[in-house]
């Protein structure tokens, strides 16, 4: 008998999900197993899918406005801020410095949300409860900030054609500066729990390795490209609102691996921190809403591809209007489902307990996948 | 020194009763045996509500929560109404499930934890058996959990349970070796393995002293024996869900649960013994030493499962077998040494 | 955004495609560039390696539907890391049946994007490796994101019955 021969191990499939602790909603995947090594694996989506691109179609420009919010919830304030830069851009409206500078710094605060969130999601992936509790305290903080502002603490419905729905609450400048002391601290509190723990090191580093060519090929964007050693950011290098006054320089890592796309985001918190440092310094004065915009525009025909550097990557818009008051065509280029799309090549080969690292550091949203 | 003289006095009052109504002989060892079975049942039924509430403070205050707050004193009877609602759950058994084995597994996690403790020196005296083979008997005894979840999980006929009971498996064999070979080295210097007796071989100094190494491995050894983080990869909750037990429903997982706490007690209260002088200490009564240390090894357990993530399983079994096992032979020869030329 | 390399593209598109290129246009704020249906794949091909182009990124592909033209219109739009400019790409095909070939080997992203394009558009990609349903559930028919697609009488699962 050759060494081949002499045990024979049979396959087995195990599906995990659409219900499954580290599926962070409702993705699934059919894994064929040889002992704790997989072998294939079959992602199956679309269980929140929800037609956005069709009901946007079918609903008024500003009717969409509160719906786009819901297309990523966690990060849902960089789906209205596309979707009214597109129609600004087509409408071709200017808008006022102050309310660039207020969307910019919800965009931030959400960013840091959508970020520690991720911390503890991935680090109670892995098994460590206590960091999940810590993510969110920190959330609390920037949620606090987001909901005396927007009066909401998800989906926050806080741009308007034209500018933002409201100027900050005179109780914002001192609970912002509050937050902005103590950050700093709380991220090296991250630091110390996770970055510096053998164990969580064991466990991410070479894990799930992407070079940068793989990464560009599958569509990855935002930290997860950076972490795979691409210097780009749209914030940097296709500026838009204020991120052109304040100058910014992209978190970019070499490895790509789980370790460096935890990495990455943990350093977007601190430089996303510093941002709202300086947009407070320098938040200009004057209006938050430029003057006579319709509340129901007819948009003139055109089209217009935008782009925001959501916390997952690019989140593009590409809205097609002839003429009318609902857009003709409505694209969502969500970057979670560029993301995910390489998770089947991510993941053969690998051990069952690597999917969750690989499957979390992505740090996907599944109605951002779905739509 | 508070056991001890409750259970004389109540033997001599059996020897009385059976002397007064002329009963036969063995009927007083018989009464003994009866009582204490109780009282080590009792104390595991607490031990095991108290312990679950302790859990969920700690992690909670790690964790800047409150944790339970609602029934009783700083919710000290949460566990007490959590384990009515499990005995009122409804007892499922999968469709393809085998039911004989499926039914066993539980009991056959919780049993020989409840046995190990007869060899465990509560206080002076204050020790069921003390057997000449104690410190033998207890591994022996534990050992057979590694079955229990083996068969749990395969007899629940679902692939998650399979795998968490292979894993388990796995994990308890490899880590069985470092444990045994670090208390190897405490049976040297006590020279038994009367547990008992190697309580009273501490009376100078305790034998984590002389055995730093052996202590480390041992802790690190028994953290994997009993399934808690960083080598809780048998229930790994994020990949295999719960592991073993999760198609277990109402009072049969609160077995495995109890026996789970159960033993994580134990494994604590077998360091306290071979490595902390046991019930040796000042002034107050043994018992409460005893406790004390045992209970700082369950805080240790506890600190470390709020703190650390979940080693990956080809991970811990390197470290078993590349790491802990040649340290604890290192340790061994080098007591061998010691006591050869000393 | 107009890019200011778009008529260099485009210049080096027609040179080497000829009459495939069907119209290199301004557009309303995006210009763009027309091509024959069955030449994507080439086009890709050409767009990626060469290197004075290098769009090494699909940012992505879908369609959109004009019932009156009997038209739909392919999408391809691309993103290039090393010159930082965009491309996009049209195509025309008919509203039913449309056979276009893929572009999942030159890009790996254009694996789901083609076939959410498919589930939604019902447009088929030629030697596409699964080119299966993605977002809707199984068994479902039609292809929503047409213009004429009605959906009020849809029930999910019509089969679906709760287990006893």
């Amino acid at each position: 008998m050759t060494p081949e021969t002499a045990y024979r191990t049979e396959e087995f499939q195990v599906n995990v999900g659409p219900q499954h602790p580290s599926t962070h909603g409702v993705f699934r995947m059919v894994l064929t197993m040889d002992g704790e090594r997989v072998v294939d694996c079959e992602p199956h989506i679309g269980f929140l899918h929800r037609s956005m691109e069709k009901m946007a179609e079918n609903r008024l420009y500003i009717q969409f406005l509160p719906m786009a919010d819901r297309i990523d919830y966690l990060s849902s304030i960089f789906c209205t801020v596309a979707h009214c830069e597109a129609v600004e851009q087509l409408m071709e409206i200017d808008v006022p410095a102050r309310a660039k500078y207020l969307r910019t710094i919800m965009m931030e605060l959400c960013r840091i949300a959508s970020h520690s969130i991720f911390f503890g999601v991935f680090a109670l992936d892995l098994g460590a409860v206590t960091p999940f509790l810590y993510g969110f305290r920190e959330r609390e903080l920037t949620m606090d900030l987001l909901e005396m502002t927007t009066g909401q603490r998800m989906t926050f419905n806080y741009c308007r054609f034209g500018g933002v729905a409201d100027d900050l609450p005179d109780s914002f400048f001192p609970t912002v500066e509050k937050f902005v002391k103590v950050f700093p601290a709380r991220l090296d509190d991250y630091d110390r729990i996770l970055n510096e723990n053998e164990i969580f090191v064991a466990r991410t580093k070479n894990v799930g390795t992407v070079e940068a060519s793989r990464a560009i090929n599958y569509g990855w964007t935002g930290p997860n490209l950076r972490a795979s050693g691409v210097d780009f950011d749209l914030r940097r290098n296709r500026p838009y609102e204020a991120y052109g006054e304040l100058g910014y320089e992209p978190v970019v890592l070499q490895n790509g691996d789980c370790y460096d796309r935890y990495r990455a985001r943990i350093l977007e918190m601190r430089s996303s921190h510093e941002l709202i440092k300086k947009c407070v310094e320098g938040l200009p004065e004057g209006p938050v809403q430029a003057e006579k915009i319709s509340k129901f525009p007819k948009v003139p025909a055109g089209e217009v591809y935008v782009r925001v550097a959501s916390p997952r990557g690019d989140y593009g818009l590409y809205l097609l209007s002839e003429g009318a008051d609902k857009p003709y065509r409505y694209k969502l280029r969500t970057p979670s489902f560029n993301n995910l799309s390489m998770i089947r090549e991510m993941l053969l080969g690998v051990y069952l307990a690597d999917i969750v690292p690989i499957f979390g550091s992505l740090d996907v949203i599944l109605p951002d996948v779905d739509r | 020194m508070i056991v001890h003289p409750v259970l004389s006095w109540l033997k001599d009052w059996w020897v009385g009763i059976v002397e007064t109504y002329g009963l036969p002989t063995w009927f007083v060892p018989a009464a003994q045996m009866v009582v204490n079975a109780i009282l080590i049942a009792g104390f595991i039924a607490v031990l095991v509500l108290f312990l679950i509430w302790l859990t969920r403070k700690v992690s909670a205050h790690i964790q800047q929560r409150l944790g339970p707050m609602r029934v009783g004193w700083h919710g000290c009877v949460q566990t007490v109404a959590d384990a009515l609602k499990l005995v009122q759950k409804e007892d499922t058994t999968p469709r393809d499930a085998d039911r004989p084995v499926f039914n066993i597994a539980p009991f056959l996690a919780f049993a020989p934890t409840v046995v190990a403790f007869v060899v465990i020196p509560f206080g002076d005296g204050a020790i069921v058996r003390d057997l000449n083979i104690g410190v033998l008997f207890l591994f022996a005894i534990t050992t057979i959990n590694v079955i229990a979840i083996l068969a749990g999980g395969w007899a629940s006929n679902s692939k998650y349970s399979l795998l968490g009971g292979f894993r388990s498996a796995a994990q308890l064999v490899s880590y069985e070796v470092p444990l045994i070979l670090s208390v190897l080295g405490v049976i040297m210097l006590a020279g038994t393995m009367k547990l008992g007796a190697i309580v009273e071989a501490q009376n100078a100094m305790w034998f984590v002293v002389y055995q730093p190494l052996g202590f480390v491995i041992y802790v690190i050894a028994a953290t994997a024996e009993v399934n808690r983080t960083p080598f809780d990869i048998p229930e790994a909750e994020q990949e295999l869900v719960s592991g073993f037990n999760i198609e277990y429903s109402g009072m049969k997982f609160a077995m495995f649960f109890l026996a789970e706490f159960a033993n994580m007690f134990l494994v604590s209260a077998v360091a306290a013994t071979l490595f902390l002088g046991g019930w040796k200490g000042p002034w107050l009564p043994g018992e409460f030493w005893f406790l004390a240390k045992s209970f700082a090894i369950v805080l240790l357990l506890m600190f470390f499962r709020w703190t650390y993530p979940r080693l990956r399983v080809d991970q811990l079994m390197s470290f078993a077998w590349k790491f802990l096992l040649p340290l604890a032979f290192l340790n061994l020869l080098v007591t061998g040494l010691i006591l050869v030329l000393m | 955004m107009v890019d200011p390399g778009f008529n260099d593209i485009a210049a080096a598109l027609t040179d080497n495609f000829g009459t495939t290129v069907l119209a290199v246009e301004e557009g309303n704020k995006i210009p763009f560039v027309r091509v024959e249906a069955d030449a994507v794949a080439r086009v890709a091909r050409f767009l990626r390696d060469e290197p004075t182009l290098a769009f090494d990124f699909l940012m992505y592909v879908t369609a959109v539907d004009y019932p009156e033209e009997e038209k739909l219109t392919l999408l391809y739009h691309y993103f290039s890391y090393r010159h930082e400019y965009s491309l996009l790409v049209k195509a025309d095909v008919p509203r039913h049946g449309a056979e276009v070939p893929t572009i999942s080997h030159l890009y790996a992203a254009a694996d789901w994007l083609e076939r959410e394009v498919y589930d939604l558009f019902g447009v088929k990609f030629r030697d596409h490796p699964n080119l299966t349903r993605i977002v809707t559930p199984e068994g479902f028919e039609g292809h929503p994101l047409l213009k004429d697609f009605a959906n009020d009488d849809y029930v999910p699962f019509p089969d679906w019955k709760p287990e006893k």
